[in-house]
Formats: C-alpha cells, structure tokens, sequence
C-alpha cells in the first residue's frame, strides 16, 4: 500500500500572531509604557509598584539601617506630628541622620529642587523642563554649583557636613526597598538620582533664585518709557515713601513728602533700555513677617518671637520639621528644608529666630561691546578686548539622549545674555554665595542673641532679616547679606556701562553699616519685607523693590499697643485680618460717595463699604466688594501706563491727596478733564457693577470672602489629584496673613510663636504634613489646623526618654 | 484537578512569583502552565483567573498594612480614572498578560 504523505495540520496562524502581539504590547508598556503612560509594570505591581507605598504610608512603628560613616548609633524617635527627634553622639551623625530621615519622607522633593537649581530638570521630566533649565544654566546657576562645590575644602567642616548629610540621603536610596519608591518617579518611570554636596548648593541657588529677583528697577524702566524718567522716579521711588524701619528711627510711621509730577512725554531713550531688559511677568507679592518683644512687654515676663515666612505654597511643603540632638552640643528644633544640612528657622534651649526677606538688589547688568553680534568671543573691556569664557550646555532627556545645546558666554562679571539684539552681562550675588553653612552650624551653639548675631555675619545670600531673642530678655534683628557697594554715584537700579571696570561693584557692605537694632528701648521688634533703614540713617544704595508698607505698620501698632503680649496673642497676629491699606483709602471713597450723591451705584457701594469692619474675615461680604472697587480705580488711574504696570498704594495715596493732578484725568474721555473725585465714584460705581456681575446681588451669601478668596497649593508636578486647592483662607492683599484675591498660591509656609522662658515652650505648623507620600494622613495632616490659624504644641524633649515613642527609626554604622 | 484548585494554585504561584521576581513573572508562570499541564483545556480561563486572584490576595495583604483604598482612590485620580479605575486596570492587566501568553504558549504547543 502506497502511503501518502499529508502535511500536518498546523494551529492556525492568526490566533498565534495574535496571541503573540497582544503579549508583546502588553511586554513593552509593562516594561516601557506608551504615549503618556508610565511603564505599568513597575506602576500596577502590587507588591513592588505604587500600591507598595500603602505599606509605606505610615511610619513602623520599629525600623533600623545603617549608614555609611556614623560615628555611633542614632536613634530617631518620631513624635505624634510624625517629627524626627533626632538623638546622635556627634554633630556629623545628627546631620547623617537629618538626610536619612528627609530622604525617607521627601526623596522626590530632595531630587527636584536640586534639578530646578541646577537646570537638570529635563532628565527627569523631559522637553517640558527645558525652558526653566535654559533659563537657570542662562542665569549661571549651573555653572556657579559648580565652581561655590568645588571651592569647598576638602578638609573643612563645611564640606564635611554636606557629605555627612549626602551619606544619610544616600544610605537611604541605596537600602530603600522597590515599594518605597515615591510616586512620583512611578510616573515618570524614572529613580532617584543619588545625592551630592553639589546638590545641596543647587538646592541654595534655587532658593537665592526665588529670594533675591527683583524688578522694580525694569518697572520704572518701562514707566518712563511710557511717561518720562520724573514721573517714573516719583512712581516707583527709590524709598518707600510710607515706612516704618525695622532698625527703630522715629517710632512711628514716617510719611515722606512726594509729588508725583504729571504724565510727561515717552522717553524713548528709556524705551530702548527697556527692550534690552525685558519685565518678567509680574510676581505676587510675597511676605513674610516677624516681631519679637523684650520680657517688659510679654505678660510672662520672658521674651517672645513669631516668625511667619510667606512663600509659593506648595505639596509637600518646603518646609521639614526636626529635632537635633547631641548632648553636651546640640539642642535645636526648627524647620530645614529639604536638601540643606541645618535648622533654617527655629529655636535651642536659649535662642529663637526667623527670618524675613530683605529685598535687597543685588542683581545688576551691563551692556557690554562684543566683538561680534551674534557669536562674539571678545568682549571690550578698558580699550582691550578681553576673551569670554565659552561654557557649552547640553541638556539631557530622561533616556539619557539630548534634546538641547547652548553655549553660554560670561564675562568677568557673570553670565551674558542678548537681549533685543545687545549683549548684557549680569552679576548676582547669589551666584557668589559661600558663607551659609559655616554660619548655620555655628548659630546652632549660640548662647546669647548677640552670639547668634556674630556667628551668622558669614551668611550672605539670600539676605534674611534675622530676629532673634534669647532667654536672658534679648531680643534683636539685623538685615544679614551680602549687599553690594557701587561705584559712581552708588545705584544699580539702572543698566550699567560694561565698557569699563570703573562701573564694576567696588566692595560690600560692612556689617556694622546693616541695618539692625539690638534690644530697643521701645521693647519690641518687627519686619515684615519693608525697607529695613530709614533712608536718612542709609549709608548705601540698598534696593528700591520695597513692598507695600501696610503689614509693617499693622505690626507695629499692634505691638505698640499691648504692653502684656502673651503666645496666645501673637498667634492671633499671625492670621490678623484687619487691613491698614482699606483704612487709608476708604475715608477717601466715602467722601467722593457722600459729595456725589446722584449717582445711584456709587451710593450702593459705598454705603456697602462703610458699614464694612475692614477685615478679611471668612464670612466677611464687603471685602470683595473693596478689591473690586480697587481694581477699578487703579485700572481707570494708571491708563497712561502699560496695563500690566501698576505703582503701588503710596503713590495711589500721593494721588489722592492731590485732587487736581493730571493723573486724574481719563485718557479715553477727550474733551473731558476729569479730577479725582470723577474717578473715585466711577470706580466705586464699576467696582458695584462687576461684583454683582461676577457674584450675584449683595445679599445672596455669594460675596463671602470664603466663596471667593480661595488658594492653591500645588502638588510640586502640579498634578491636580495630588493638589489641595481652593483651600478658604482668612487674609487679603496687605493684610498680615496676604494673599491675592482669587488662585493665589501664596501664603504662610511656617508659622512659629517662641516663649524663652525658664523652660522654653514653642508652637507651629504648616501647610501640608511630614510625608510626601500622598496615600498617608501625614501628607497634609496640618493642613486644617493651618487653614484655622492654630498652632501646634512643638515637642521638646531633652532626652529619648521625655519622648512618648510613635515610631523609631535606628540608624548603625554601615560596616 | 479541579477547576477551582487550578485557579487557586495558579493565584498562588503568581503571588508568590510576583513577590519574589515581579510582574513580568505572570506571562511566564502562563506560559509554563501551558506546557506542564496541557490537559487543562480551559488553561487561558484558569491563568488568568489565577493571576487575578494572586495580584488581589497581595492587595489584600497591603491593604492590611496601610492605606491601599486611599492610594487606589489618589492614583485612579491622577490618571483620570474613576475611583476604582487603578484597582480595575491593576487586575485587567495580569489577567491580560496571563491570558496573552496562555494563547501563546497553547498555539505553539499545539500540533
């Protein structure tokens, strides 16, 4: 029998194929994830992925490690606010345990503040990063991490301290178990990069970067582009014109005599300068307030101290709360923020202190000669040409591949930018910063407010008015920095000739020349952003970028008006919601109403406003009626110049006092010359119409400032799920606690009240919590009792055993 | 062996398996299946069953140690997902990669 052969029968081909494809797109976004999707291995595992961090969320209740270097064990005990005490046999172990113990909660804050300082961001989140990177590298930032890391000693203490700190960030990452890995880098399907002292400097940069940017100089610049350098000096004027010094002068408010001349014609020499410097999109006013009074003025007969830094609010919170200690050494509780080696603000068994800051310029430019437009080489400098140093620039994307060149160019003096077709050169003190570790490690030992003083005259950017007070009584505050002398006639609110070294900065400041005070015979002292020097006891050009004076002299009046102040009272200031700025104009509307009766819908305003308390309370409903109003009036006032410019309220207050001023009048109405009163009742008329429009009539409960002043707080990715925003806030433009109206993200980022007495007591809180990790209450634990102005009791205990133990953390030597 | 029994002790070894390599374990524990046992007819069902119950009694076990419910809730929200849109894609998707490599592993065993 012939046997045939048949072919065997194969499974059908397209199931396989099928099969085959579907598992290998499910391998490759496993593994590498697609479009915007994270690799979703890493992500849905639910061991070693994102659900692993609900195991992490909450501390254990025991944990240990070991750290590479530790001189001995260091026991960490958290409290029940989930803070670290931290118990070390050495200085350098309490430092090794602070990176452990931050990496632990804020791994993923630590490693992008570093890259926003160091215009790395790209490897991480990509070409989305790359203009804040360009920008960053641009301003030099990169490059000066570089040079202040390298500068470090290799056998000082400083550098010691950041690679004690580095060994603690370190440890953590390398023992870090896969489910601890933040969320954020889930996301990004990237990991941590590991820590470095020059990141700890990356870290400084990017805090000078956000403190010590200043643009009123670009503001009056632009204004007398639009009405001439008189008008434009008188609008944004050198000194604050309403003040109330942080160095004691007069003891009361001070208003100095102006007269704002009127609109003059453009100035076009003005109107070139201001090409070549272009105005960064206005910032929101930021302010930070402090005070202290002496024991005559304390109810408890020990001095007080309050500190409230404002800053751009954010999840986690800038801020990390601790405590150091090493016996017979170190005793000091405060906050640090992630990535430097120190307590910024805080206290120790004898001394308390915040900051605010000082405002100072300290960013000045050249227009320099270049020896070609567009790739110069050379730039001119005293009658030679002078070779530019060439820095090339690559950014990277998360892969490693590159998605950016530049070439940065500097001169002597900094960075060199074209702008408007000319080349500027830049010097920012920022970029020359060496002196803060040395000088916060040494204010740790402090005895005495004046101990702590010296020891911090290394710090020198960004400058910080320092208050401090001791448990002797002492109290005192000095504006601490690095602030520039000039030459010439001493200014650099203008662009300089870089033709020249003469036009070069020519020294420092001397620190006896700072302003500061030390224990005043008024008994109390208070900063909050204003010009720290009345302008007769200035030796040098300071700054001129001085913010609204109302908190200052809100401060102030309150504590020249209780002589019995107690911890109770002064957190009570620190969310006060009575605004100085509506008690000077508003006398101003209701006469221009009461004069002008006929018009209808400037009388509903104003009989609104003058039933109002003037405080931006929840529940308050005439306080947006005022802002409306306000902004009506500064729209219709300042027509003459660009919308987005806006001269502060002294000048408004100048103005107002000047009925007849050309400033009055409407530009868009000719034929019409209209004088103050003209514009104050439109104003109050408009300010009517547009709230109704925007919010309903004014007793339908819709006017409520908790309904309308809402903040954001920004997840650090912005990502909404992991945001807290339009969080209702007590608080409004100049008052104590300032915010802007609607979709402001700033506010208080530490509140701190400090009483020196036989056994020191301190209170706290910020917004947020101790964890990054979003899926734990200690992500934002705090953010309610902040919301409410209250203040948490701050544990300080002198030993590990005063402390009952939540959780503990033991950290040994890595052998 | 029982339908059942084959789930669970799938669900086991992908538990186990997960806890100890990783996620991309589940389309090779499949695969394996597949070919150790090619009596079971209804293989792709029993794997991907199987590596549902194996990812879900380790949710189980995280829940028990901290607050998964919450993390579900906040990742669905990031990546725009109903609430329990992460738990829903975190079980699809071993069951997927489970069944794609059962497909698989039967096509090519089969003659």
């Amino acid at each position: 029998m012939l046997i045939v052969p048949t072919s065997r029968k194969r499974a059908p081909l397209a199931p396989r194929l099928a099969g085959g494809l579907a598992l290998a797109g499910l391998l490759w976004l496993g593994a590498r994830g697609g479009g915007p999707l994270p690799p979703l291995g890493p992500l849905l595992d639910p061991w070693r992925g994102a659900w692993g961090l609900a195991a992490t969320a909450n501390l254990p209740k025991h944990a240990q490690d070991s750290v590479r270097g530790l001189d001995g064990e260091v026991r960490v005990q958290y409290d029940d606010r989930a803070v670290p005490h931290i118990f070390a046999s050495t200085e350098l172990d309490a430092i090794r345990a602070l990176g452990y113990v931050t990496a632990r909660d804020r791994l993923f804050q630590l490693d992008l503040q570093a890259r926003a300082g160091g215009g790395t961001l790209t490897e991480l989140l990509g070409p989305a990063a790359l203009e804040s990177d360009r920008e960053v590298r641009r301003l030099g930032m990169a490059r000066a991490a570089e040079r202040l890391a390298r500068a470090l000693p290799d056998t000082g203490a400083e550098r010691a301290a950041l690679e004690a700190y580095s060994a603690g960030i370190n440890a953590y990452i390398d023992g870090m178990a896969d489910r601890e890995l933040p969320l954020e880098y889930r996301l990004l399907g990237q990991r941590p990069a590991p820590w470095g002292p020059i990141r700890t400097v990356e870290v400084l940069l990017r805090m000078g970067y956000t403190l010590t940017q200043n643009q009123v100089e670009l503001e009056r610049l632009a204004a007398a582009a639009a009405v001439g350098d008189a008008a434009a000096a008188a609008l944004f004027p050198r000194h604050a014109t309403l003040q109330e010094p942080i160095q004691p002068s007069a003891g009361e408010p001070r208003r100095l005599p102006v007269t704002i001349p009127p609109p003059g014609p453009p100035d076009p020499s003005a109107a070139a300068m201001a090409a070549l410097l272009p105005r960064p999109s206005s910032q929101p006013e930021l302010g930070s307030n402090n005070w202290a009074v002496a024991p005559a003025r304390s109810r408890s007969g020990a001095a007080l101290l309050a500190g409230d830094p404002h800053l751009d609010l954010t999840l986690p919170s800038i801020w990390y709360e601790a405590h150091l200690v090493v016996p017979n050494a170190l005793d000091e509780y405060g906050v640090t923020i992630p990535g430097l080696p120190a307590i910024v603000l805080g206290f120790t068994r004898d001394v308390a202190w915040s900051f605010t800051n000082v405002e100072a310029d300290l960013m000045d430019r050249w227009l320099e000669t270049v020896d070609d437009s567009v790739r110069p080489l050379r730039y001119r400098l005293d009658g030679t040409w002078v070779p530019l140093e060439l820095r090339p620039e690559v950014y990277l994307g998360p892969k490693g591949d590159t998605i950016g060149v530049d070439t940065l160019r500097f001169t002597h003096r900094g960075p060199l930018q074209r702008v408007g077709g000319r080349w500027v050169s830049l010097r920012w003190t920022a970029l020359e910063a060496a002196g803060q570790w040395q000088a916060f490690r040494a204010a740790a030992h402090a005895r005495t407010a004046q101990e702590w003083l010296n020891t911090m005259r290394a710090f020198d950017s960004p400058p910080q008015t320092m208050l401090v007070a001791d448990r002797a009584g002492t109290i005192a505050i000095r504006s601490t920095g690095r602030f520039p002398l000039r030459a010439g006639d001493g200014y650099g609110d203008r662009l300089l000739d870089g033709s020249t070294r003469a036009s070069d900065w020519t020294g420092n400041w001397r620190v006896d020349e700072y302003p500061q005070a030390t224990a005043p015979a008024q008994g109390y002292l208070a900063s909050a952003n204003q010009e720290p020097q009345d302008p007769r006891d200035q030796p040098h050009y300071l700054g001129s970028d001085w913010p609204a004076p109302w908190r200052a002299l809100r401060i102030n009046h309150l504590l020249r008006s209780d002589s019995a102040v107690t911890p109770e009272t002064m957190r009570r200031w620190q969310t006060d919601p009575a605004s100085p700025r509506a008690d000077a104009l508003m006398p101003y509307l209701l006469r221009a109403a009461a004069a002008h009766p006929a018009d209808t819908l400037a009388q509903r305003a104003a009989a609104l406003l003058a039933a109002w308390d003037r405080r931006y309370t929840l529940d308050n409903e005439a306080a947006v009626l005022f802002e409306a109003v306000v902004t009506a009036l500064s729209a219709r006032l300042w027509d003459e110049l660009p919308s987005d410019l806006s001269p502060g309220s002294p000048a408004l207050l100048a103005l107002l006092d000047d009925p007849h001023s050309a400033w009055w009048d409407i530009r868009s109405t000719k034929g019409r010359v209209e004088q103050r009163d003209d514009v104050l009742i439109a104003a109050l008329a408009e300010g009517y119409v547009a709230t109704v429009r925007d919010y309903g009539p004014p007793a339908s409960g819709a006017w409520q400032w908790s309904r309308v002043h809402r903040i954001d707080i920004w997840h650090l990715l912005h990502l909404p799920a992991l945001s807290r925003n339009g969080v209702a806030v007590s608080g409004g433009p100049s008052t104590l606690s300032p915010s802007s109206v609607t979709g402001g993200s700033h506010g208080a980022s530490w509140r701190m009240v400090v009483e020196l007495g036989p056994e020191v007591r301190a209170w706290g809180i910020y917004p947020g919590g101790q964890s990054g990790n979003p899926a734990g209450a200690r992500y934002d634990d705090r953010l309610s009792q902040w919301t409410h102005g209250e203040l948490a009791p701050l544990r300080f205990p002198r030993s590990a055993a005063e402390l009952p133990i939540r959780a503990e953390l033991v950290l040994r030597r890595r052998q | 062996m029982r339908r059942a029994a084959r789930v669970a002790l799938f669900g086991a070894l992908t538990a186990g398996g997960t806890v100890v390599t990783g996620w991309w374990i589940v389309p090779i524990l499949a695969g394996l299946w597949v070919r150790v046992l090619p009596s079971d007819r209804g293989a792709v069902g029993t794997t991907m069953l199987g590596a549902v119950a194996g990812w879900l009694l380790l949710l189980g076990i995280v829940a028990l140690q901290g607050p998964a419910a919450a993390l579900g809730a906040v990742c669905s929200a990031i990546l725009h997902l109903p609430r329990w849109g992460f738990l829903l894609v975190t079980l699809i998707f071993p069951a997927a990669l489970a069944g794609a490599a059962a497909v698989l592993a039967r096509r090519a065993a089969s003659p």
